[in-house]
């Protein structure tokens, strides 16, 4: 998706500009990641909160519907989502039914501790159960 | 129009898994096909009130969060179980987390792909051609029970008249309102037969801004039953099967 979209930019001045300056801005403020956390989703300011827990709900979101809630033109909206895109909040998904690009809410993986403290402590534990286990089944045979 | 309806509570012990089965099995007493997914993976218990052993469950949750299965291989039809008759309109069906202590450590351990559980309630609903789903979460304000509220039309959030509950219960409110959740309803259980019912209903009320739906009694029937059934079916005359229907009565509305 171009991030510049050749025949008509955003306006100038006035109201929607900036508003689509202040979003530019709240995204450019997370750091890239690899999907999102429904506790980050909590943190955003409206109207970007707004759309994206409807994204959420919704299942999926088109261009239109992302420029509607961002009270934004398409073109400004595109832009906006393809920052969305490059942050991890969002990943496009297939075709719509007519044609349309669909964008989905990029979940992070959901995992209470990756610390290698903890790895340790539930690695130890699996290797336990897991002993048990094949000495229940040795005792069944 | 399908609805998810997320059954929540801050602290444990409040009744959710036990309000979940009552609300899904008079869902599916009025005719609907009624999903329940038990995404308390960590303690999971809502199987026991359908009374699905755990050696009945093909598969589970788990199962399908590892790509092991599809998520409607993992749905279990408890309608019969339950109790209701095999020719009941209305159906339940459970996707059960597992109750093996490898395959939640194993969770615990590795995560899971959250989107998974997001595109998995909307295939269950579209392929069981669900009329609702509920989904019973894991107490507390963890990522997986945002996400599950986030992606519901309404929540029932259930407190009793403690006052631990009362703090805690604050704090999911705003969450769930900074989550958009469209209907957010409150259920007080567990109350003192002593107390003025009407006078805690106000009280929530004011304190959260919210709806309550219910005050539901501390019952000496419901710890009787101690999980072995489904109230409702059990006493459906009882005050607290009506409040139940209340419930569910706005639920739907």
């Amino acid at each position: 998706m171009n991030s510049s979209p050749p025949n008509a930019g955003p306006p100038n001045s006035g109201p929607e500009q900036d508003l689509f300056q202040q979003l530019v801005q709240e995204i450019d403020a997370w750091p890239m990641q690899e999907g999102i956390r429904t506790t980050d989703l909590t943190l955003l300011n409206e109207p970007l909160r707004g759309v994206l827990n409807a994204t959420v709900r919704e299942s999926f979101m088109t261009l239109p519907h992302f420029a509607e809630g961002l009270n934004l033109t398409l073109e400004q909206a595109e832009q906006i989502v393809d920052l969305l895109l490059e942050h991890g909040f969002l990943r496009s998904s297939e075709t719509g039914k007519n044609g349309e690009t669909e964008y989905r809410v990029r979940y992070a993986r959901a995992g209470r501790n990756t610390g290698e403290l903890w790895q340790r402590v539930t690695g130890k534990l699996d290797d336990r159960l897991h002993r048990l286990e094949l000495n229940v089944d040795d005792n069944k045979s | 129009m399908s609805k998810i309806i997320s059954v929540h509570s801050f602290r444990g012990g409040t009744g959710k898994s036990n309000s979940t089965a009552n609300l899904a099995t008079l869902m599916a007493a009025r005719g609907m096909r009624v999903g329940v997914i038990d995404t308390d993976i960590q303690s999971p218990g809502v199987h026991v009130l359908f009374r699905l052993e755990p050696d009945e469950m093909h598969h589970t949750l788990n199962d399908y969060l590892w790509g092991n299965c599809n998520i409607e291989q993992a749905a279990h039809d408890v309608t019969e179980k339950v109790g209701m008759p095999a020719s009941s309109k209305g159906r339940v069906f459970l996707v059960p987390s597992s109750v093996k202590s490898r395959d939640i450590v194993r969770i615990l351990r590795e995560g899971y792909d959250m989107g998974l559980l997001n595109d998995g309630f909307q295939r269950l609903i579209e392929l069981m051609k669900l009329d609702v789903l509920i989904i019973d979460t894991h107490p507390g304000v963890g990522e997986e029970t945002l996400l599950s509220i986030a992606m519901s039309d309404a929540m029932l959030l259930i407190l009793r008249p403690d006052q631990q509950d009362f703090q805690g219960t604050a704090v999911t409110v705003e969450v769930a309102r900074q989550l958009d959740i469209p209907k957010m309803l409150l259920m007080v259980n567990k109350t003192p037969t002593s107390y003025d019912f009407k006078d805690v209903q106000k009280l929530v009320e004011r304190s959260y801004d919210c709806t309550v739906a219910a005050v539901l009694p501390h019952s000496d029937e419901m710890m009787t039953l101690a999980s072995s059934g489904v109230f409702v079916l059990r006493y459906p005359k009882h005050t607290i099967t009506q409040s139940y229907n209340h419930v569910v009565d706005q639920l739907l509305s």
